[in-house]
């Protein structure tokens, strides 16, 4: 181990069924831990499955040798699946990544600007990636090859 | 045609009160510019007054003849209505400017009264002193009356000091200068300390360790952030002021002197030892469609 974990402020959160605790890691003289790595650590240190331990927020201070964030330890991957944010599942690679370009959202605003009504649905569902039903499939396929510890 | 005569001779003994009253005032005026002519400013609001009252004259004198020669039947055409026109103009102008200057008049006609003239002599000098505020003159809380509360004591205002900013910043600016001498010397002994070599273990102060633990001292604003950020448990973006407070915080540590440039020339040895400059490939700086045309070319 090339840096040091501390825990700060670790509240239980019943009503979301996880831990939610500030990080603190000392590495002098070296990178920045990557986020597996702090991962492990702390599935280690709080006995927990690494797949439910989810670590964001890595910044390191000004000058190096220190880095602080945040973490939440989940009871299980349902719970995880249930009330972590979309973007965080999608880095996970739990959910696909959208498709499309920038430009083409612009493009679809300014269209909606312009029109008014049942049009205007039309338009943002037919660009919309994200439908609520997809993501619920995609959750059900990978808790189904999910196998658990 | 009678009737309107008789209109006018009804009219005309208050019409000459009248105009006897302005002849009146103009002569007042006349002493006014005598008395007022040390001083500039005066010299000017009593040769305003005056014009304006000539004009005034000259108005209603224009105004008689038209009415006159209109009663008996004369040629309008030959009369100059022009004239009537344009200094009507010019009484509703000067009537709108004495607005402004109605405390200059005021204070000028007060200045007449309090003169005393002995055996009606004219006073050369302006007496400041004779043009101080009356209290007297100050208007009276009505809501307060004594008789309906005889009883009421007299509550004296509250008096409280205030600081003005200027004082503020002064007083932040001493302290400033006041830290800055003492961390000098603190400095100087340290450096001092320092050189004789001991085996006691140096003090470390609150701003070593804050610097030791944070990489720097903190702004108190940035204490703020820091803390709201821990409670709610997500990072907030950061703003041009502090990028640019890290840029600048960046250079100062890197840069111990300004004529110490050791370090930058040992730097640029040790990044630029054994590299070589790599040619970049032809087309390398171009986009888009052209970089397509010459990859095709290429195949």
């Amino acid at each position: 181990m090339t840096f040091i974990v501390k825990t700060r402020k670790v509240l239980l959160n019943k009503l979301l069924n996880r831990r939610q605790l500030s990080v603190e890691l000392l590495h002098p003289n070296k990178p920045t831990p990557s986020q597996e790595s702090v991962v492990k650590e702390l599935a280690q240190k709080y006995k927990a499955d690494e797949r439910n331990v989810v670590v964001y927020g890595l910044r390191t201070s000004f000058g190096g040798n220190r880095t602080t964030g945040f973490a939440l330890i989940y009871d299980t991957q349902q719970y995880l699946l249930k009330f972590e944010p979309k973007f965080r599942l999608r880095r996970r690679g739990i959910i696909p990544k959208r498709d499309g370009s920038r430009k083409g959202w612009k493009e679809v605003k300014s269209k909606l600007k312009k029109t008014r009504g049942s049009e205007k649905t039309k338009i943002y569902m037919s660009r919309k990636t994200d439908k609520r039903e997809v993501i619920r499939a995609q959750k059900e396929t990978y808790l189904k090859g999910f196998v658990g510890k | 045609m009678s009737g309107g005569l008789t209109y006018f001779n009804e009219d005309f003994p208050v019409y000459s009160d009248l105009v006897s009253t302005i002849n009146d005032q103009l002569q007042s005026i006349d002493n006014l510019h005598v008395i007022t002519c040390t001083t500039e400013n005066k010299n000017n609001i009593s040769q305003y007054l005056r014009a304006k009252n000539a004009t005034m004259t000259k108005y209603l004198i224009h105004l008689n003849m038209y009415l006159l020669h209109k009663l008996n039947y004369g040629n309008l055409d030959e009369f100059p209505i022009d004239q009537l026109i344009e200094d009507k103009i010019l009484l509703q102008k000067i009537i709108q400017a004495q607005k402004k200057l109605q405390y200059s008049i005021d204070k000028l006609s007060k200045y007449q009264d309090t003169q005393t003239n002995e055996d009606d002599q004219v006073v050369d000098q302006v007496e400041k002193l004779s043009l101080k505020p009356r209290i007297e003159n100050l208007h009276k809380d009505e809501t307060i009356d004594k008789a309906s509360n005889p009883n009421q004591k007299y509550v004296p205002p509250k008096l409280a000091a205030t600081l003005s900013k200027n004082d503020l910043n002064k007083q932040k600016q001493e302290r400033r200068e006041e830290l800055r001498k003492t961390q000098k010397k603190a400095n100087l002994i340290r450096s001092i300390l320092d050189d004789q070599e001991t085996d006691k273990p140096k003090e470390m102060t609150e701003r070593d360790l804050q610097q030791l633990y944070y990489g720097r001292a903190e702004d108190e604003k940035q204490i703020e952030k820091r803390k709201y950020e821990e409670d709610h448990m997500t990072r907030l973006p950061t703003t041009r002021d502090e990028k640019r407070r890290e840029r600048i915080a960046e250079r100062k540590a890197n840069v111990t002197r300004l004529d110490d440039f050791q370090e930058f020339e040992t730097i640029n040895k040790v990044l630029n030892k054994g590299t070589k400059k790599i040619k970049k490939p032809l087309g390398s700086k171009l986009k888009g469609s052209m970089k397509k045309i010459l990859k095709r070319k290429r195949r």
